[in-house]
């Protein structure tokens, strides 16, 4: 296996984000101790993290972490998390009280509709990078397990059955 | 270390079978199966005779013939990913 788990990930930006010891992991990501002891061992092996005076940091070579972020691997960890929200909405009950977590809608659009579509997906864009921008002048104490996890985008039906029929 | 596990599987399949037994349902020779299960590597057509006798029974032995019968290489490693992840997972939670 070449990528890395969502879950070694989680960790990953766990430490990237300033975590530096494995108490500070697990309040961050909701992971048990021994868990995170294990993934941050992994995180050792890759050579992705290491250990400086006793606190964990990125290592300050990029070669691995560039390996790990191909797009390939990254389409298998993008797949883990998109399975995980399928998942997830199914598993809520009873039906009618679901929180809406994953919506899907097929639709024929003219080209206009797509047009205005697309842009109210570009707004979606645009909102969450202005919460970024502003995380940077207003920081505020981020839970990394309390992200949200939001996915959006469109492809032509014909595009998608396409891909399932490739094998 | 394959050859290994196949064999463990198949000793468990048929619950400890004598080698009158396996000869029986394998049709390879008894002098044969007392070499292989001592270590001597299978040849490929004693391998797919086990592997045939696993899969009758066997849903993800099914899997895997099927999977090798129909998916093209892309989708085959797709597959193989997919599994290995969800393999290693699997060991992570279990340390």
């Amino acid at each position: 296996m070449d990528g890395l788990l969502a879950v070694e990930r989680m960790v990953l930006e766990s430490i990237a984000k300033g975590s530096t010891n494995e108490l500070s992991i697990v309040k961050d990501t909701s992971l048990s101790k021994g868990f995170v002891s294990t993934l941050v061992e992994n995180l050792i092996d890759y050579q992705l993290v290491e250990l400086e005076k006793r606190k964990l940091i990125l290592t300050k070579t990029t070669q691995n972490l560039i390996q790990f972020n191909k797009a390939d691997n990254v389409k298998m960890e993008l797949k883990d998390l998109f399975e995980s929200m399928v998942d997830n909405h199914y598993a809520q009950s009873p039906l009618e009280e679901r929180e809406q977590i994953l919506k899907m809608q097929k639709i024929w659009l003219t080209d206009y509709e797509f047009k205005v579509m697309k842009s109210m997906m570009s707004n979606i864009e645009n909102y969450i990078k202005s919460i970024r921008k502003d995380r940077l002048l207003h920081p505020e104490e981020e839970i990394l397990s309390e992200q949200r996890v939001i996915f959006w985008g469109s492809d032509t039906y014909s595009n998608l059955i396409e891909s399932t029929l490739a094998a | 270390m394959l050859q290994k596990v196949i064999m463990d599987q198949f000793q468990k399949k048929f619950s400890n079978p004598t080698y009158k037994e396996m000869v029986e349902l394998t049709g390879i020779e008894q002098t044969r199966l007392f070499r292989i299960k001592n270590g001597t590597a299978m040849r490929l057509e004693e391998f797919e005779k086990i592997l045939k006798l696993m899969s009758e029974t066997s849903n993800p032995m099914n899997l895997f013939f099927d999977c090798y019968k129909y998916l093209d290489q892309k989708t085959l490693s797709e597959v193989e990913q997919s599994i290995s992840r969800k393999i290693a997972l699997a060991k992570l939670r279990s340390n």
